[in-house]
Protein backbone atom coordinates (compact mmCIF):
# COMPACT_ATOMS: atom_id res chain seq x y z
CA UNK A 1 0.00 0.00 0.00
CA UNK A 2 1.31 3.56 -0.56
CA UNK A 3 0.19 6.17 1.50
CA UNK A 4 -0.90 8.75 -0.65
CA UNK A 5 -0.08 11.80 -2.84
CA UNK A 6 -3.25 10.78 -5.20
CA UNK A 7 -5.19 13.21 -7.14
CA UNK A 8 -8.79 12.46 -5.92
CA UNK A 9 -10.11 11.25 -9.45
CA UNK A 10 -7.28 9.18 -10.11
CA UNK A 11 -8.59 7.65 -6.95
CA UNK A 12 -12.09 7.73 -8.34
CA UNK A 13 -10.88 6.22 -11.17
CA UNK A 14 -9.19 3.22 -9.11
CA UNK A 15 -12.38 3.04 -7.01
CA UNK A 16 -14.63 2.49 -10.16
CA UNK A 17 -11.93 -0.23 -11.76
CA UNK A 18 -12.50 -2.20 -9.03
CA UNK A 19 -16.15 -2.93 -9.40
CA UNK A 20 -15.55 -3.50 -13.28
CA UNK A 21 -15.84 -7.50 -13.39
CA UNK A 22 -14.20 -9.71 -16.08
CA UNK A 23 -16.31 -10.51 -19.17
CA UNK A 24 -18.42 -7.73 -18.71
CA UNK A 25 -19.89 -5.21 -21.32
CA UNK A 26 -19.87 -1.12 -20.52
CA UNK A 27 -19.12 2.13 -21.44
CA UNK A 28 -19.15 5.72 -20.97
CA UNK A 29 -20.12 8.96 -22.83
CA UNK A 30 -18.68 12.58 -23.60
CA UNK A 31 -16.60 14.07 -20.52
CA UNK A 32 -15.82 11.03 -18.80
CA UNK A 33 -11.82 11.12 -18.52
CA UNK A 34 -12.50 9.47 -15.09
CA UNK A 35 -14.71 6.22 -16.34
CA UNK A 36 -12.80 5.75 -19.42
CA UNK A 37 -9.67 5.48 -17.11
CA UNK A 38 -11.20 2.89 -15.10
CA UNK A 39 -12.40 0.86 -17.85
CA UNK A 40 -9.01 0.85 -19.18
CA UNK A 41 -7.76 -0.10 -15.76
CA UNK A 42 -9.98 -2.66 -15.30
CA UNK A 43 -8.84 -4.38 -18.32
CA UNK A 44 -5.62 -4.17 -17.61
CA UNK A 45 -5.47 -5.12 -14.38
CA UNK A 46 -8.08 -7.89 -13.63
CA UNK A 47 -10.48 -7.75 -16.23
CA UNK A 48 -8.98 -8.66 -19.96
CA UNK A 49 -12.34 -10.09 -21.01
CA UNK A 50 -14.07 -6.86 -20.15
CA UNK A 51 -15.26 -5.04 -23.25
CA UNK A 52 -16.06 -1.75 -24.01
CA UNK A 53 -18.90 -1.30 -26.66
CA UNK A 54 -22.18 -0.24 -27.07
CA UNK A 55 -21.07 3.70 -28.04
CA UNK A 56 -19.89 3.60 -31.32
CA UNK A 57 -16.32 1.78 -31.02
CA UNK A 58 -15.52 -1.51 -29.73
CA UNK A 59 -12.36 -1.87 -27.38
CA UNK A 60 -10.57 0.88 -28.53
CA UNK A 61 -7.18 1.28 -26.99
CA UNK A 62 -5.98 4.32 -27.30
CA UNK A 63 -2.13 5.65 -26.22
CA UNK A 64 -3.10 7.98 -23.69
CA UNK A 65 -6.35 9.24 -22.07
CA UNK A 66 -8.82 10.71 -23.63
CA UNK A 67 -11.97 12.66 -22.08
CA UNK A 68 -14.64 11.95 -24.52
CA UNK A 69 -15.43 8.46 -26.61
CA UNK A 70 -16.21 11.45 -29.00
CA UNK A 71 -12.60 12.26 -29.52
CA UNK A 72 -11.94 9.97 -32.35
CA UNK A 73 -8.43 9.95 -31.26
CA UNK A 74 -9.82 7.61 -28.61
CA UNK A 75 -10.83 5.01 -31.49
CA UNK A 76 -7.02 4.26 -32.34
CA UNK A 77 -6.36 0.31 -32.19
CA UNK A 78 -10.47 -0.16 -31.57
CA UNK A 79 -11.35 -3.68 -32.87
CA UNK A 80 -14.75 -2.45 -34.72
CA UNK A 81 -16.51 0.62 -35.34
CA UNK A 82 -20.08 0.50 -34.93
CA UNK A 83 -23.03 3.19 -36.18
CA UNK A 84 -25.61 4.34 -34.99
CA UNK A 85 -28.15 1.36 -35.84
CA UNK A 86 -26.04 -0.73 -32.95
CA UNK A 87 -25.94 2.40 -31.03
CA UNK A 88 -30.00 2.62 -31.22
CA UNK A 89 -30.02 -1.95 -30.42
CA UNK A 90 -27.52 -1.08 -27.24
CA UNK A 91 -29.21 1.30 -26.11
CA UNK A 92 -32.52 -0.37 -25.93
CA UNK A 93 -30.72 -3.54 -24.77
CA UNK A 94 -28.60 -2.54 -22.26
CA UNK A 95 -24.88 -3.37 -21.24
CA UNK A 96 -23.67 -4.32 -17.54
CA UNK A 97 -23.47 -0.75 -16.77
CA UNK A 98 -22.72 2.36 -17.97
CA UNK A 99 -21.41 6.00 -15.95
CA UNK A 100 -22.91 9.43 -15.05
CA UNK A 101 -21.54 12.32 -13.71
CA UNK A 102 -24.09 15.17 -12.88
CA UNK A 103 -24.65 18.69 -11.80
CA UNK A 104 -27.13 17.94 -9.18
CA UNK A 105 -27.29 13.92 -7.57
CA UNK A 106 -29.97 14.08 -5.15
CA UNK A 107 -30.24 11.55 -2.41
CA UNK A 108 -32.14 8.16 -4.58
CA UNK A 109 -28.96 8.51 -6.87
CA UNK A 110 -31.44 10.52 -9.60
CA UNK A 111 -28.74 12.75 -12.39
CA UNK A 112 -29.20 16.17 -13.43
CA UNK A 113 -27.54 17.45 -16.38
CA UNK A 114 -30.14 19.44 -17.87
CA UNK A 115 -30.24 23.00 -15.93
CA UNK A 116 -31.71 24.35 -12.48
CA UNK A 117 -34.81 26.63 -12.12
CA UNK A 118 -37.34 26.06 -14.48
CA UNK A 119 -37.50 24.59 -17.86
CA UNK A 120 -39.18 27.43 -19.50
CA UNK A 121 -36.59 29.74 -18.30
CA UNK A 122 -33.47 27.85 -16.18
CA UNK A 123 -31.45 30.25 -14.40
CA UNK A 124 -28.17 27.59 -15.34
CA UNK A 125 -28.21 25.44 -18.70
CA UNK A 126 -26.02 22.88 -18.15
CA UNK A 127 -24.42 20.46 -20.97
CA UNK A 128 -27.31 18.07 -20.82
CA UNK A 129 -26.58 14.57 -21.88
CA UNK A 130 -27.26 12.41 -25.32
CA UNK A 131 -28.32 9.01 -23.87
CA UNK A 132 -30.33 9.46 -21.23
CA UNK A 133 -31.28 5.37 -21.46
CA UNK A 134 -27.95 3.42 -21.14
CA UNK A 135 -28.48 4.30 -17.39
CA UNK A 136 -32.09 2.62 -17.12
CA UNK A 137 -31.47 -0.38 -19.61
CA UNK A 138 -27.88 -1.80 -18.35
CA UNK A 139 -28.28 -3.43 -15.20
CA UNK A 140 -26.33 -1.07 -13.39
CA UNK A 141 -24.89 2.72 -13.01
CA UNK A 142 -22.22 4.47 -11.49
CA UNK A 143 -22.23 7.95 -10.46
CA UNK A 144 -18.68 10.28 -10.56
CA UNK A 145 -19.54 13.71 -9.59
CA UNK A 146 -16.52 15.65 -10.26
CA UNK A 147 -17.44 18.23 -7.13
CA UNK A 148 -19.10 16.88 -3.31
CA UNK A 149 -20.64 19.65 -2.34
CA UNK A 150 -24.20 21.21 -1.37
CA UNK A 151 -24.61 22.72 -5.14
CA UNK A 152 -24.28 18.59 -6.39
CA UNK A 153 -25.65 16.59 -3.82
CA UNK A 154 -29.00 18.01 -2.90
CA UNK A 155 -32.11 16.52 -1.58
CA UNK A 156 -34.50 16.54 -5.08
CA UNK A 157 -32.61 17.22 -8.40
CA UNK A 158 -34.35 19.78 -10.30
CA UNK A 159 -34.49 17.90 -12.80
CA UNK A 160 -34.23 14.28 -13.69
CA UNK A 161 -32.31 13.78 -16.88
CA UNK A 162 -31.56 10.30 -15.94
CA UNK A 163 -33.33 8.64 -13.23
CA UNK A 164 -31.54 6.90 -10.21
CA UNK A 165 -34.27 5.29 -7.50
CA UNK A 166 -36.41 8.11 -8.27
CA UNK A 167 -38.22 8.62 -5.00
CA UNK A 168 -37.61 5.29 -3.53
CA UNK A 169 -38.96 1.58 -4.45
CA UNK A 170 -42.57 2.00 -5.30
CA UNK A 171 -42.07 4.84 -7.58
CA UNK A 172 -39.27 2.82 -9.16
CA UNK A 173 -41.26 0.27 -10.05
CA UNK A 174 -44.25 1.98 -11.42
CA UNK A 175 -42.11 3.76 -13.87
CA UNK A 176 -40.48 0.80 -15.11
CA UNK A 177 -36.83 0.55 -13.73
CA UNK A 178 -36.36 -3.43 -13.48
CA UNK A 179 -32.53 -3.27 -13.08
CA UNK A 180 -30.23 -1.88 -10.05
CA UNK A 181 -30.08 1.36 -10.86
CA UNK A 182 -27.06 3.44 -9.09
CA UNK A 183 -23.91 0.87 -7.26
CA UNK A 184 -21.78 3.28 -6.54
CA UNK A 185 -21.70 7.09 -6.05
CA UNK A 186 -17.73 8.02 -6.28
CA UNK A 187 -16.82 11.33 -5.54
CA UNK A 188 -13.79 12.99 -4.08
CA UNK A 189 -14.32 12.43 -0.76
CA UNK A 190 -16.07 9.04 -0.56
CA UNK A 191 -17.67 6.53 -1.41
CA UNK A 192 -21.04 5.81 -1.24
CA UNK A 193 -23.75 3.59 -1.84
CA UNK A 194 -27.43 2.99 -1.55
CA UNK A 195 -29.56 0.98 0.99
CA UNK A 196 -31.43 -1.71 -0.30
CA UNK A 197 -34.43 -1.08 1.63
CA UNK A 198 -34.89 2.41 0.99
CA UNK A 199 -32.72 2.80 -1.82
CA UNK A 200 -31.04 6.07 -0.62
CA UNK A 201 -27.93 6.95 -0.87
CA UNK A 202 -25.42 5.90 2.53
CA UNK A 203 -22.01 5.97 3.41
CA UNK A 204 -19.92 3.60 2.46
CA UNK A 205 -16.06 4.94 3.17
CA UNK A 206 -14.26 7.94 3.44
CA UNK A 207 -11.56 8.81 1.45
CA UNK A 208 -8.00 9.06 3.36
CA UNK A 209 -7.45 12.50 4.76
CA UNK A 210 -11.59 13.41 4.92
CA UNK A 211 -13.93 13.09 7.58
CA UNK A 212 -17.41 11.47 8.02
CA UNK A 213 -18.26 14.76 9.46
CA UNK A 214 -16.53 16.97 6.21
CA UNK A 215 -18.77 14.51 3.85
CA UNK A 216 -22.25 15.59 5.80
CA UNK A 217 -21.09 19.01 5.99
CA UNK A 218 -20.97 19.23 2.01
CA UNK A 219 -24.36 17.10 1.49
CA UNK A 220 -27.34 18.72 1.21
CA UNK A 221 -29.65 15.63 2.15
CA UNK A 222 -29.63 13.03 5.04
CA UNK A 223 -26.87 10.88 4.25
CA UNK A 224 -27.57 7.55 5.67
CA UNK A 225 -24.42 6.67 8.01
CA UNK A 226 -23.31 3.34 9.42
CA UNK A 227 -22.36 3.05 12.91
CA UNK A 228 -18.70 2.22 11.81
CA UNK A 229 -17.20 4.25 8.20
CA UNK A 230 -13.90 2.78 7.11
CA UNK A 231 -11.75 4.38 5.52
CA UNK A 232 -11.47 4.17 1.60
CA UNK A 233 -9.03 1.77 0.52
CA UNK A 234 -6.24 3.25 -1.12
CA UNK A 235 -4.48 2.69 -4.03
CA UNK A 236 -2.02 -0.14 -4.24
CA UNK A 237 1.26 0.31 -5.77
CA UNK A 238 0.24 -1.65 -8.99
CA UNK A 239 -2.68 0.43 -9.21
CA UNK A 240 -1.53 3.60 -9.49
CA UNK A 241 1.59 2.99 -11.35
CA UNK A 242 -1.04 0.83 -14.44
CA UNK A 243 -2.77 4.24 -14.07
CA UNK A 244 -0.19 6.69 -14.75
CA UNK A 245 2.25 4.65 -16.72
CA UNK A 246 -0.23 2.75 -18.82
CA UNK A 247 -3.61 4.55 -18.85
CA UNK A 248 -2.71 8.08 -18.47
CA UNK A 249 0.66 8.65 -19.36
CA UNK A 250 -0.10 12.26 -20.35
CA UNK A 251 -1.52 13.03 -16.79
CA UNK A 252 -4.90 14.37 -17.71
CA UNK A 253 -6.83 13.29 -14.73
CA UNK A 254 -3.39 14.72 -12.45
CA UNK A 255 -4.75 18.47 -14.31
CA UNK A 256 -8.26 18.23 -12.84
CA UNK B 1 -14.79 32.85 -49.64
CA UNK B 2 -12.50 33.51 -52.98
CA UNK B 3 -11.95 31.51 -56.08
CA UNK B 4 -11.02 27.46 -54.67
CA UNK B 5 -8.19 25.37 -56.01
CA UNK B 6 -10.99 23.10 -57.99
CA UNK B 7 -13.78 24.46 -59.64
CA UNK B 8 -16.15 22.98 -61.84
CA UNK B 9 -14.13 21.12 -64.36
CA UNK B 10 -15.19 18.69 -66.41
CA UNK B 11 -14.48 15.27 -65.07
CA UNK B 12 -15.14 12.49 -67.68
CA UNK B 13 -16.78 9.67 -66.33
CA UNK B 14 -15.63 6.00 -67.30
CA UNK B 15 -18.80 5.63 -69.67
CA UNK B 16 -18.95 6.82 -72.86
CA UNK B 17 -22.36 8.75 -73.53
CA UNK B 18 -24.05 9.94 -76.73
CA UNK B 19 -22.27 13.35 -78.73
CA UNK B 20 -22.13 16.21 -76.77
CA UNK B 21 -23.48 14.69 -72.87
CA UNK B 22 -21.28 14.98 -70.19
CA UNK B 23 -22.81 13.79 -66.76
CA UNK B 24 -22.89 16.95 -64.38
CA UNK B 25 -20.61 17.18 -61.42
CA UNK B 26 -21.68 18.28 -58.48
CA UNK B 27 -19.11 20.78 -57.60
CA UNK B 28 -20.26 23.96 -56.25
CA UNK B 29 -19.05 27.19 -55.21
CA UNK B 30 -19.22 28.44 -51.47
CA UNK B 31 -21.59 31.19 -53.00
CA UNK B 32 -24.35 28.91 -54.70
CA UNK B 33 -24.38 26.25 -51.82
CA UNK B 34 -24.99 29.09 -49.20
CA UNK B 35 -27.21 30.58 -51.25
CA UNK B 36 -29.46 27.07 -50.99
CA UNK B 37 -29.53 27.97 -46.88
CA UNK B 38 -32.71 30.26 -46.34
CA UNK B 39 -33.39 32.15 -42.99
CA UNK B 40 -35.48 30.46 -40.83
CA UNK B 41 -34.93 26.61 -42.38
CA UNK B 42 -34.27 23.85 -40.74
CA UNK B 43 -30.46 23.30 -40.65
CA UNK B 44 -28.61 19.46 -40.30
CA UNK B 45 -25.17 19.81 -39.05
CA UNK B 46 -23.23 16.49 -39.53
CA UNK B 47 -20.70 14.81 -37.45
CA UNK B 48 -20.32 15.61 -33.93
CA UNK B 49 -18.99 17.83 -30.41
CA UNK B 50 -15.37 18.53 -32.38
CA UNK B 51 -15.18 15.76 -35.16
CA UNK B 52 -16.17 16.37 -39.11
CA UNK B 53 -18.25 19.14 -38.35
CA UNK B 54 -19.21 21.50 -41.61
CA UNK B 55 -17.25 24.21 -39.82
CA UNK B 56 -15.87 26.20 -42.78
CA UNK B 57 -19.97 26.34 -44.55
CA UNK B 58 -20.73 27.48 -41.27
CA UNK B 59 -18.46 30.30 -40.88
CA UNK B 60 -20.13 31.68 -44.29
CA UNK B 61 -23.50 31.43 -43.32
CA UNK B 62 -22.59 33.74 -40.33
CA UNK B 63 -20.70 36.22 -42.57
CA UNK B 64 -23.98 36.29 -44.14
CA UNK B 65 -25.82 36.57 -41.00
CA UNK B 66 -28.30 33.88 -42.05
CA UNK B 67 -30.74 33.68 -39.05
CA UNK B 68 -34.04 32.27 -37.51
CA UNK B 69 -32.57 28.59 -37.58
CA UNK B 70 -33.65 25.48 -36.19
CA UNK B 71 -30.36 23.53 -36.19
CA UNK B 72 -30.20 20.35 -35.57
CA UNK B 73 -26.83 18.18 -35.38
CA UNK B 74 -25.54 14.72 -34.98
CA UNK B 75 -26.18 13.91 -30.89
CA UNK B 76 -23.54 16.20 -29.73
CA UNK B 77 -22.51 19.64 -30.46
CA UNK B 78 -19.88 22.37 -29.18
CA UNK B 79 -18.17 24.86 -31.54
CA UNK B 80 -19.64 25.48 -34.31
CA UNK B 81 -23.40 25.64 -33.07
CA UNK B 82 -22.17 28.03 -30.34
CA UNK B 83 -20.56 30.19 -32.82
CA UNK B 84 -24.03 30.21 -34.77
CA UNK B 85 -25.69 30.93 -31.54
CA UNK B 86 -23.12 34.20 -30.89
CA UNK B 87 -23.66 35.84 -33.70
CA UNK B 88 -27.66 35.80 -32.60
CA UNK B 89 -28.74 33.20 -36.25
CA UNK B 90 -30.29 30.47 -33.95
CA UNK B 91 -33.88 30.28 -33.11
CA UNK B 92 -33.68 26.74 -31.42
CA UNK B 93 -31.90 24.08 -31.24
CA UNK B 94 -32.59 20.29 -31.52
CA UNK B 95 -29.38 18.85 -30.13
CA UNK B 96 -28.95 16.55 -26.84
CA UNK B 97 -25.84 17.84 -25.56
CA UNK B 98 -23.97 21.26 -25.92
CA UNK B 99 -20.68 21.64 -24.31
CA UNK B 100 -16.97 22.04 -24.79
CA UNK B 101 -15.76 18.99 -22.66
CA UNK B 102 -12.84 19.88 -20.82
CA UNK B 103 -12.72 23.31 -21.75
CA UNK B 104 -16.10 24.12 -19.72
CA UNK B 105 -19.77 24.70 -20.74
CA UNK B 106 -20.94 25.93 -24.28
CA UNK B 107 -21.04 29.68 -23.45
CA UNK B 108 -23.13 31.45 -26.09
CA UNK B 109 -25.58 28.39 -25.66
CA UNK B 110 -25.54 29.04 -22.06
CA UNK B 111 -26.35 33.00 -21.94
CA UNK B 112 -28.54 32.45 -25.20
CA UNK B 113 -30.94 29.67 -23.59
CA UNK B 114 -30.62 31.57 -19.80
CA UNK B 115 -31.72 34.65 -20.99
CA UNK B 116 -35.17 33.37 -22.75
CA UNK B 117 -32.99 34.00 -26.13
CA UNK B 118 -32.96 30.81 -28.10
CA UNK B 119 -35.12 27.67 -27.17
CA UNK B 120 -33.27 24.48 -26.26
CA UNK B 121 -35.38 21.58 -26.84
CA UNK B 122 -34.75 18.55 -24.59
CA UNK B 123 -34.06 15.32 -26.39
CA UNK B 124 -31.97 12.59 -26.21
CA UNK B 125 -29.18 10.80 -28.89
CA UNK B 126 -32.44 7.87 -29.56
CA UNK B 127 -34.96 10.81 -30.70
CA UNK B 128 -32.26 12.11 -33.06
CA UNK B 129 -31.38 8.67 -34.37
CA UNK B 130 -35.19 7.43 -34.59
CA UNK B 131 -36.23 11.09 -36.00
CA UNK B 132 -33.24 10.73 -38.99
CA UNK B 133 -34.18 6.69 -39.42
CA UNK B 134 -37.79 7.70 -40.35
CA UNK B 135 -37.10 10.35 -42.51
CA UNK B 136 -34.23 8.19 -44.23
CA UNK B 137 -36.53 5.29 -44.43
CA UNK B 138 -39.72 6.89 -45.09
CA UNK B 139 -41.46 6.05 -42.46
CA UNK B 140 -43.94 8.34 -40.53
CA UNK B 141 -42.20 7.68 -37.23
CA UNK B 142 -39.96 5.31 -35.58
CA UNK B 143 -39.77 3.78 -32.17
CA UNK B 144 -38.18 4.57 -29.03
CA UNK B 145 -38.72 2.05 -26.04
CA UNK B 146 -35.89 2.98 -23.98
CA UNK B 147 -37.17 6.14 -22.29
CA UNK B 148 -38.14 5.34 -18.64
CA UNK B 149 -38.01 7.09 -15.50
CA UNK B 150 -36.52 11.08 -17.39
CA UNK B 151 -38.23 14.31 -17.05
CA UNK B 152 -37.12 14.46 -20.80
CA UNK B 153 -40.24 12.58 -22.04
CA UNK B 154 -42.35 15.67 -20.28
CA UNK B 155 -40.68 17.77 -22.85
CA UNK B 156 -39.62 16.30 -25.90
CA UNK B 157 -41.58 17.50 -28.57
CA UNK B 158 -41.19 15.13 -30.98
CA UNK B 159 -42.35 11.98 -29.68
CA UNK B 160 -45.49 10.80 -28.63
CA UNK B 161 -46.07 8.18 -26.18
CA UNK B 162 -48.31 5.42 -27.94
CA UNK B 163 -50.04 1.74 -27.18
CA UNK B 164 -47.94 -0.65 -29.54
CA UNK B 165 -50.12 -3.51 -31.22
CA UNK B 166 -47.42 -5.67 -29.88
CA UNK B 167 -45.40 -6.15 -26.57
CA UNK B 168 -47.24 -5.00 -23.20
CA UNK B 169 -45.98 -1.80 -22.06
CA UNK B 170 -46.90 1.79 -23.96
CA UNK B 171 -43.57 2.94 -25.77
CA UNK B 172 -42.99 6.49 -27.76
CA UNK B 173 -43.10 7.59 -30.89
CA UNK B 174 -40.36 9.49 -32.82
CA UNK B 175 -41.36 11.91 -35.77
CA UNK B 176 -38.91 12.07 -39.01
CA UNK B 177 -36.42 14.47 -38.65
CA UNK B 178 -36.19 15.87 -42.34
CA UNK B 179 -33.80 19.36 -42.31
CA UNK B 180 -34.31 21.38 -45.24
CA UNK B 181 -30.77 21.61 -45.41
CA UNK B 182 -28.00 19.05 -44.41
CA UNK B 183 -24.52 20.12 -44.27
CA UNK B 184 -21.79 17.89 -43.95
CA UNK B 185 -17.94 18.00 -44.03
CA UNK B 186 -16.00 14.92 -45.17
CA UNK B 187 -12.33 14.00 -46.68
CA UNK B 188 -13.21 12.84 -50.04
CA UNK B 189 -15.98 13.02 -52.63
CA UNK B 190 -15.47 12.31 -56.37
CA UNK B 191 -17.06 16.19 -58.57
CA UNK B 192 -20.54 13.37 -58.69
CA UNK B 193 -20.85 13.43 -54.39
CA UNK B 194 -19.71 9.67 -54.07
CA UNK B 195 -18.44 10.55 -50.52
CA UNK B 196 -15.79 9.03 -48.24
CA UNK B 197 -16.12 10.41 -44.87
CA UNK B 198 -14.09 8.80 -41.78
CA UNK B 199 -14.21 8.97 -38.00
CA UNK B 200 -16.70 7.42 -35.45
CA UNK B 201 -19.79 9.45 -36.48
CA UNK B 202 -20.08 8.97 -40.07
CA UNK B 203 -23.03 6.97 -39.44
CA UNK B 204 -25.04 9.85 -38.25
CA UNK B 205 -23.84 11.67 -41.54
CA UNK B 206 -25.02 8.85 -43.70
CA UNK B 207 -28.49 8.71 -41.91
CA UNK B 208 -28.38 13.05 -42.39
CA UNK B 209 -27.82 12.86 -45.51
CA UNK B 210 -30.97 9.71 -46.33
CA UNK B 211 -33.06 12.72 -44.10
CA UNK B 212 -32.05 15.85 -45.08
CA UNK B 213 -34.01 17.79 -48.39
CA UNK B 214 -30.97 18.95 -49.74
CA UNK B 215 -27.48 17.72 -48.75
CA UNK B 216 -24.27 19.90 -48.92
CA UNK B 217 -21.31 17.87 -48.53
CA UNK B 218 -17.46 20.08 -47.68
CA UNK B 219 -14.82 18.15 -48.94
CA UNK B 220 -10.79 18.54 -47.91
CA UNK B 221 -10.08 17.09 -51.03
CA UNK B 222 -11.98 15.95 -54.96
CA UNK B 223 -10.74 13.31 -56.32
CA UNK B 224 -11.47 11.35 -59.45
CA UNK B 225 -14.32 8.82 -60.28
CA UNK B 226 -11.18 6.68 -61.09
CA UNK B 227 -10.27 6.62 -57.40
CA UNK B 228 -13.74 5.58 -56.41
CA UNK B 229 -14.93 3.04 -58.34
CA UNK B 230 -11.23 1.58 -57.84
CA UNK B 231 -12.51 0.50 -54.00
CA UNK B 232 -16.50 1.17 -53.76
CA UNK B 233 -16.71 -0.10 -50.98
CA UNK B 234 -15.13 2.94 -49.07
CA UNK B 235 -18.03 5.13 -50.16
CA UNK B 236 -20.22 5.63 -47.38
CA UNK B 237 -22.31 7.63 -48.96
CA UNK B 238 -23.28 7.21 -52.68
CA UNK B 239 -24.35 10.31 -55.37
CA UNK B 240 -27.83 9.49 -54.92
CA UNK B 241 -28.14 11.07 -51.77
CA UNK B 242 -25.46 13.99 -52.30
CA UNK B 243 -26.85 17.72 -54.21
CA UNK B 244 -23.24 19.89 -54.19
CA UNK B 245 -19.69 19.10 -53.26
CA UNK B 246 -17.70 21.95 -52.57
CA UNK B 247 -14.17 21.39 -52.09
CA UNK B 248 -12.61 23.09 -49.11
CA UNK B 249 -9.62 21.84 -47.35
CA UNK B 250 -9.06 22.48 -43.75
CA UNK B 251 -12.69 23.04 -43.93
CA UNK B 252 -13.61 21.01 -40.63
CA UNK B 253 -11.00 23.23 -38.95
CA UNK B 254 -11.02 23.38 -36.02
CA UNK B 255 -12.70 20.42 -35.68
CA UNK B 256 -11.16 17.03 -36.80
CA UNK B 257 -11.60 15.57 -40.67
CA UNK B 258 -10.65 11.77 -39.05
CA UNK B 259 -7.65 9.96 -41.16
CA UNK B 260 -6.48 14.42 -42.59
CA UNK B 261 -6.15 16.52 -39.24
CA UNK B 262 -6.58 16.61 -35.61
CA UNK B 263 -9.03 18.59 -33.82
CA UNK B 264 -7.52 22.25 -32.97
CA UNK B 265 -7.76 22.27 -29.34
CA UNK B 266 -5.73 25.48 -28.87
CA UNK B 267 -8.41 27.43 -31.31
CA UNK B 268 -11.17 25.38 -29.63
CA UNK B 269 -9.55 26.74 -26.15
CA UNK B 270 -9.24 30.40 -27.91
CA UNK B 271 -12.79 30.60 -29.24
CA UNK B 272 -14.49 29.58 -25.74
CA UNK B 273 -12.11 32.06 -24.33
CA UNK B 274 -13.48 34.90 -25.87
CA UNK B 275 -17.03 33.36 -25.54
CA UNK B 276 -16.62 32.85 -21.96
CA UNK B 277 -15.59 36.56 -21.41
CA UNK B 278 -18.14 37.94 -23.09
CA UNK B 279 -20.98 36.31 -21.24
CA UNK B 280 -19.51 36.84 -17.71
CA UNK B 281 -18.75 40.72 -18.62
CA UNK B 282 -15.36 40.31 -18.08
CA UNK B 283 -14.47 41.49 -21.43
CA UNK B 284 -17.98 42.30 -23.59
CA UNK B 285 -15.76 42.74 -27.02
CA UNK B 286 -14.06 39.52 -26.62
CA UNK B 287 -16.47 37.44 -28.40
CA UNK B 288 -16.97 40.40 -31.63
CA UNK B 289 -13.36 40.05 -31.62
CA UNK B 290 -13.18 36.69 -32.60
CA UNK B 291 -16.32 36.96 -34.49
CA UNK B 292 -14.47 39.99 -37.02
CA UNK B 293 -11.08 38.38 -36.82
CA UNK B 294 -11.89 34.12 -37.83
CA UNK B 295 -15.23 34.95 -39.52
CA UNK B 296 -15.74 38.31 -41.25
CA UNK B 297 -12.60 39.66 -42.27
CA UNK B 298 -11.28 36.70 -43.84
CA UNK B 299 -11.63 36.91 -47.43
CA UNK B 300 -10.92 33.17 -48.40
CA UNK B 301 -9.95 29.83 -47.02
CA UNK B 302 -6.53 30.53 -47.10
CA UNK B 303 -6.74 33.84 -45.58
CA UNK B 304 -8.43 32.06 -42.27
CA UNK B 305 -6.12 29.05 -42.71
CA UNK B 306 -3.23 31.83 -42.34
CA UNK B 307 -4.76 33.11 -39.09
CA UNK B 308 -5.27 29.96 -37.25
CA UNK B 309 -1.45 29.32 -37.57
CA UNK B 310 -0.66 28.42 -40.82
CA UNK B 311 1.35 25.71 -42.30
CA UNK B 312 2.92 25.05 -39.16
CA UNK B 313 -0.40 24.33 -37.08
CA UNK B 314 -1.83 22.32 -40.10
CA UNK B 315 0.91 20.14 -40.54
CA UNK B 316 1.02 19.88 -36.33
CA UNK B 317 -2.90 18.59 -36.48
CA UNK B 318 -1.33 16.19 -39.51
CA UNK B 319 0.96 14.33 -37.58
CA UNK B 320 -1.39 14.43 -34.77
CA UNK B 321 -4.00 12.27 -36.41
CA UNK B 322 -1.39 9.86 -38.14
CA UNK B 323 0.08 9.77 -34.42
CA UNK B 324 3.42 11.15 -35.23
Amino acid sequence: MMSLACKPVELMAIILARDIRDGEKGAAGIAAAVPNAAMFLARRLHAPNFSICGELVVNPKPKCLYASVSDHRYHYGAEAEEGFLELFGSSHKGLDFWFHSGIQIDKYGNVNLHLLGSVERPTFRGPALANVSFAVTSKRFYLYPMVHNRRVFVDKVDFISVPGNLQGPESKAMAGLRNEGPRLCVSPLAVMDFDPVTLRMRLRSVHEGHTVDEVLANTGFDLIVPDRVPITEPPTEEELRVLREEVDPNGLLRSY
Amino acid sequence: MGQLHTDSRQFSDTEKFGKNRERTTKIASVDEVVGLIKPGCKLGLGGALHESRPVALVREVVKRRIGDLSVYSGPVAGYDVDLLIGAGLVKETFIPAITFESHGLAPNFREAVEGGLVKAHILDVLTVVGGLMAAALGLPFFPIAALKGTDEVKYNPLIKKFTPPFGDEDIYAVQPIAPDVVLLHAAESDPFGNIRNYGAFRSVDQLLAKAGKTVIVSVDKIVSPETIMQDPYRTTIPCVYIHKVVEIPYGAHPTASPSIYSMDDDHIAEYWQAAELKRTGRNPEAFGGYLRRYVDEPESIYRYLELVGGMRKLVELEKEERQL
